[in-house]
């Protein structure tokens, strides 16, 4: 065996057992994550599409939402912690070319992100979703709709 | 063995395209007929560091007023000429059916949406979507997409505003920049503070050993206060040089309100969140990595190494260190979750290139 056949049987190894591993990988599946103004969340609209996706975005920075997969048994499958602004921050600006702002309204009008997942056997098993206030610690179980590959 | 690894280091990056992510991609909404403040900002955001340096695509979608569903609000004194500014009762402010274009956004496999709409007034706004009219600078786009990803306000609210928006809970001015503290009257110095207060900076990791939080002798909380300066736009590839240090700075939002409350940030330079025309500073430049970083965002290979938030140790919160162990020092590790581990833990691409390292040099070798 050359180098470069050595090399290549190495490094499919890794590649393989790395998808393995960290089960985050797949077709994509995108839903739009909804918190409501009363703060009920839901997760609607999958849309399913070709395209490989591994998902880096597990742990985001500043996560206020955890999303957890549940199967039949509400067992976890899989989870993501991440961040929504649930505020929306009107502002006036200054015509001048200061730069400067001149009012701020926040409002809680409710917020929508679309959160994406990666669609592989051990998803095809999605049967409920948690999502978990991060600051509240509230939580809410639902069904949800799973795309079939 | 250079061209061996030459030729490794090839094929490991053609077996990686395969699994290889798409691009996080910003969808820009515009009614503008040559969508010229949309191509401004792509080029604004294109040359701005830390965004130049990661893999983003921008698509732009030219739509006809009727079909964007935006609309621009003002409120007039009743009975007066609408339009006529002198009778104006609020600034405006853009208002889209965000659920909308986040749906069309999904459906063109982008990651997240943003508006520009043709109109007169001054103004934008941020929160699921990043907003602004065609009358104001793109750079306030950006400002509205620091919202987007959890950045609060630096500037000084307005009295009324103040009074709504400036709780003490901390449900509205806690964010990646910025945090509550009402400091003490006087600290029994640095490590006294560090003690009390490390645990609530959300960016302490960012903050060197050598940087004190407290000033006059470690007598009085806060690094400093904001000073005047702007911090400079930024169109290099790495952070902005002299700058202040990262640390822990008295800032200035809810200096109006009735109850006033005491909001800190970690930049000494205005940043973008005062002032549109202003740079983002070392200090948002670091939290806008970490959080591009945690989304899974890919950087471009001009883009500076990734930092090890371990070379910081932090207190465990709510825990006052021991004799033998320093608030920040290496002896005492934060607490770890095993099911909130940081991204870099568990990154397979690092994982895997330490395992090359060792397949190439031999179990020897050590990684970064």
């Amino acid at each position: 065996m050359t180098f470069l056949m050595k090399s290549y049987v190495i490094i499919f190894l890794l590649n393989f057992s790395a998808h393995a591993a960290t089960s985050a990988c797949g077709k994509t599946v995108s839903y739009l994550f909804k918190i409501d103004p009363k703060g009920n969340s839901t997760l609607v609209d999958p849309l399913s599409t070709k395209d490989e996706f591994c998902d880096e975005g597990r742990n985001e920075y500043n996560a206020n939402y955890r999303i957890e997969i549940l199967d039949k048994n509400k067992k976890m499958i899989y989870h993501k912690n991440i961040f929504m602004n649930t505020t929306t921050i009107s502002e006036g600006i200054s015509p001048k070319k200061d730069g400067t702002f001149k009012s701020t309204k926040i409002e809680f009008l409710g917020a929508t992100r679309i959160v994406k997942f990666p669609n592989n056997e051990q998803m095809t098993s999605a049967r409920f979703y948690k999502v978990r206030n991060l600051k509240t610690k509230e939580e809410q179980i639902s069904e949800i709709i799973w795309p079939v590959e | 063995m250079a061209c061996r690894i030459k030729k490794f280091a090839i094929l490991f990056f053609m077996t990686f395209s395969f699994m290889v992510n798409a691009k996080y991609t910003i969808a820009i909404y515009t009614d503008q007929k040559d969508n010229k403040n949309a191509n401004e900002y792509v080029e604004l955001m294109q040359k701005t560091f830390p965004f130049n340096v990661y893999e983003i695509d921008y698509k732009i979608i030219g739509l006809e007023p009727k079909d964007l569903p935006c609309r621009v609000e003002t409120d007039y004194k009743p009975g007066t000429a609408p339009s006529d500014p002198k009778t104006k009762v609020s600034e405006s402010s853009v208002k889209c059916d965000q659920v909308a274009l986040i749906k069309k956004t999904q459906e063109m496999h982008a990651d997240q949406a943003m508006v520009i709409k043709t109109d007169t007034e001054f103004a934008g706004s941020g929160g699921d979507i990043a907003m602004i009219t065609t009358a104001t600078p793109v750079s306030a786009l950006l400002h509205e997409f620091l919202h987007v990803l959890g950045f609060c306000d630096d500037y000084e609210y307005k009295a009324k505003d103040a009074d709504i928006f400036c709780k003490d809970d901390g449900s509205v001015q806690n964010g990646v920049n910025a945090v509550i503290i009402t400091p003490k009257d006087n600290y029994k110095g640095d490590s006294d503070a560090r003690r009390l207060h490390w645990s609530a900076i959300t960016w302490n990791k960012l903050i060197e050993n050598r940087t004190p939080i407290t000033n006059s002798n470690g007598s009085k909380l806060g690094t400093g206060d904001i000073n005047k300066d702007l911090a400079p736009a930024n169109n290099t590839n790495s952070f902005t040089i002299l700058d202040d240090p990262i640390g822990l700075y008295k800032g200035k939002v809810c200096n109006n309100a009735s109850k006033p409350i005491v909001v800190w940030h970690p930049g000494g330079k205005v940043s973008i969140m005062d002032n549109h025309t202003a740079g983002l500073g070392v200090a948002y430049e670091k939290l806008v990595m970490k959080i591009l970083d945690s989304k899974g965002v890919k950087r471009k290979s001009n883009a500076p190494e990734k930092e090890d938030d371990d070379e910081v140790i932090l207190v465990q919160p709510n825990k006052p260190a021991g004799k033998n162990q320093s608030y920040y020092g290496e002896s005492n590790p934060p607490a770890s979750d095993s099911s909130t581990k940081t991204y870099d833990q568990r990154n397979p691409f690092k994982v895997l290139g330490d395992l090359l390292k060792d397949a190439i040099y031999g179990n020897g070798s050590q990684s970064k």
